[in-house]
């Protein structure tokens, strides 16, 4: 091991083989209007929508904004990241469900609330159930503004008129429902879900738009949900034996949001007709002809993660010298990682690749362009054709355009 | 970009040798021939030219290749470029290390589960209410648990807690300027003594990587049978898409060299790879692979 060896981890990255085009724009926000212009006035010649990828290093920053720019341009966009699960409505289901199972008088709020996420009977038919939005709101309106156990709420659902006579049905569940025991835990929970498959999804489908991108979230989350019932009975009994957690729905809730958080799993199959949007961990050899690759930011993409390692012993094992050399660097101490991935990159566009960045945060702060496009000659977008690409009768900046040229050109 | 594949020549023994760089630069030349007499038979690296795992496919016999994807969705991205280029997509047989490690176990183990994280948390939450020889009052060595076992796992990497890795760990700690020396060896022994208490309390396997090394050491015991016995029909291993080789996948593959004839590839990607590859000899220089310090 060299210094130069520990140096290749910080050499600038061979260009790609195909044109690179650069789009500044001034907000994160304005980004993504950007990208998803570009992605449209694509497609406006002709260029079919498997063709084109956009690549992010990290979604969370961007899911939101590309997602509005998205619908502003009648894009669908195919989001490839994790399922946050406890942000979906069959997870709120059961969290609730365990909520009002945990508190000895609930309020009225809390009670209502698995009515609200679409609760239904084991034995409903699809007729009844679940009830509407606005019959829950109604009905709850009509109770009183206070807590009460669940056998008062029972009488109180019963002698009151103006509540929907099925507030009786969930009242008389709620009674039935068993003592936390890890066995009953599960009969509970899964009866709720497959209940909710059966009779929640499908409203879920009937408010969707045509590209059934909420139906097909929802979907996969009752199937993560299911999954995360069953791991549930195992976790919790062992708990139990342990005394790390008391026998209670609150212990149950509060286990079902540990698991829930912690390895979400991905979309499973792509939409034909959609625009992917991927993490750039995600792109590694797959070959596309047309990558935008968005925020190519200083701080953001490369980003240095931190570690409890002291960087004095990092750089000892880095560089390997001598026997430290038997040690196993970590490449996440430097920005191994992102390089890889911007290089995967660079490598999947087949006929141009577009980079994207802002140029201010949200307080107005600058935002300098990122260490890896130092070494790439781009071909800046200037401005007045930024402008006709994002205005009304949008037009490609000219040097997209000559990518397209190119694959006519390659392809005679 | 020029691409340089070197091929030496078949030499009598049937020895493989194949490298392959991004970028032919003159320094990097004799790199390449250092580096290949260094790397033992059987085992090919790959930096990009991750074409060539499609290629081997193409002309692949009937017999498969198994394919290491640390990273879940890659899989799916092979299979793609193999439905684009219209190839027999059963050629390549998935799996993540883990899961090749608990097939590699012998028969009576093979059934056996490993705890995860949120099991190690909580059980490092009961050691450090215990203070179980886990002193959270040393300023380095946090009071969460998710640094703790963070902690764990960085160390773990580095040294799969192998006996020589982790003496040279603490030679390499203790040389450091003060203070950094003394933080750098807490970290160490707060690594050791929550595995080992990991260890003590539960029944099960400690973590999946500990499948990994369980079966390092028992394709050596086995002479390389435990291979034969769960995978048949492979006729290659690979490992790809990797931006870092932790210790317990490089000893892996290093028992898989020497205790089988099986050919190994190693398809690093450009960022990393060049350093990777380099670095690679010396990661390999180890006795006993798959060896930890606590008694089993």
């Amino acid at each position: 091991m060299t210094a130069e060896d520990r140096l290749s981890l910080s050499q600038p990255l061979d260009a790609p083989d195909v044109p690179i085009v650069e789009i500044e724009a001034r907000t994160r926000r304005a980004e993504a209007r950007s990208v998803m212009a570009t992605v449209a006035s694509l497609r406006d010649h002709g260029v079919p929508t498997r063709d084109i990828a956009v690549v992010v290093r990290d979604l969370d920053n961007y899911e939101e904004p590309l997602y509005r720019a998205s619908v502003h341009y009648g894009l669908t966009p195919v989001f490839w990241v994790q399922l946050r699960v406890t942000q979906t409505r069959p997870f709120a289901l059961i969290e609730s469900v365990c909520d009002v199972l945990a508190s000895n008088n609930p309020p009225r709020e809390i009670l209502c609330r698995p009515l609200e996420h679409r609760w239904a009977p084991p034995s409903a038919t699809s007729s009844e159930w679940p009830i509407d939005p606005k019959t829950v709101q109604v009905s709850m309106q009509a109770l009183p503004d206070e807590s009460r156990t669940l056998s008062e709420w029972h009488d109180e659902f019963e002698g009151n008129p103006e509540i929907d006579e099925r507030f009786v049905t969930y009242a008389e569940w709620l009674g039935d429902c068993p003592e936390p025991a890890p066995e009953a835990v599960t009969n509970v929970l899964t009866d709720v879900v497959e209940t909710y498959e059966e009779l929640g999804l499908p409203v879920t489908k009937e408010n969707d738009s045509p590209s059934l991108i909420e139906t097909e979230r929802d979907a996969r989350a009752t199937v993560r949900v299911k999954t995360l019932v069953q791991q549930l009975r195992h976790k919790y009994a062992d708990r139990l034996d342990e005394g790390t957690l008391d026998r209670s729905w609150s212990s149950v809730a509060e286990l079902s949001q540990l698991i829930a958080t912690q390895r979400p799993g991905r979309r499973d199959h792509s939409n034909a007709r959609a625009v992917d949007i991927l993490e750039a961990n995600d792109i590694w050899l797959l070959n596309v002809p047309y990558v935008l690759a968005v925020g190519l930011i200083d701080g953001e993409w490369p980003q240095q993660t931190e570690s409890v390692v002291p960087p004095e012993l990092q750089e000892a094992i880095l560089r390997g010298d001598g026997s430290v050399g038997t040690l196993a660097p970590r490449t996440a101490w430097t920005t191994g990682r992102d390089r890889d991935q911007f290089d995967d990159t660079l490598r999947a566009a087949g006929n141009g690749l577009i980079v994207t960045r802002h140029t201010e945060s949200t307080s107005g702060e600058e935002r300098r362009p990122s260490p890896l496009l130092e070494h790439l000659d781009t071909d800046l977008v200037p401005p007045d054709e930024r402008r006709q690409l994002m205005s009304e009768d949008r037009e490609l900046p000219d040097s997209v355009r000559a990518m397209l040229n190119r694959e006519v050109i390659n392809s005679e | 970009m020029i691409n340089v594949t070197i091929r030496e020549e078949r030499s009598a023994d049937d020895e493989i040798l194949h490298l392959t760089l991004p970028t032919l630069a003159d320094s990097d030349q004799s790199m390449e021939r250092t580096l290949q007499t260094q790397l033992p038979r059987n085992l090919m690296l790959h930096v990009g030219h991750e074409e060539t795992l499609l290629e081997r496919v193409r002309h692949s016999t009937n017999r498969t290749e198994l394919v290491l994807a640390p990273v879940e969705l890659h899989r799916r991205n092979i299979q793609r470029r193999l439905r684009e280029a219209q190839l027999p997509k059963d050629r390549l047989h998935f799996a993540d290390p883990p899961e090749v490690g608990r097939k590699l176990l012998p028969d009576g183990q093979q059934s056996r589960d490993a705890i995860d994280r949120i099991d190690r948390l909580s059980m490092i939450k009961s050691l450090l209410e215990e203070n179980n020889g886990l002193d959270a009052s040393e300023p380095t060595i946090p009071s969460a648990p998710q640094e703790i076992e963070q902690i764990r796992t960085v160390v773990e990497s580095v040294t799969g807690f192998h006996p020589e890795r982790l003496e040279t760990f603490h030679e390499t700690a203790e040389k450091l300027p003060s203070p950094i020396d003394v933080d750098s060896t807490e970290i160490l022994e707060a690594a050791v003594t929550v595995e080992r208490a990991l260890r003590h309390d539960t029944e099960k396997v400690v973590s999946d990587v500990e499948f990994v090394r369980r079966a390092t050491q028992n394709l050596l015991r086995t002479s390389g049978t435990s291979l034969e016995a769960a995978f048949p029909d492979v006729e290659r291993i690979s490992l790809v898409g990797v931006s870092s080789l932790p210790a317990a996948h490089v000893d892996l593959l290093h028992a898989i060299l020497e205790a089988t004839q099986i050919p190994v590839h190693i398809h690093f990607r450009r960022g990393t790879g060049s350093y990777l590859s380099r670095r690679l000899p010396e990661l390999l220089d180890v006795t006993e692979p798959g060896t930890v310090v606590f008694e089993s």
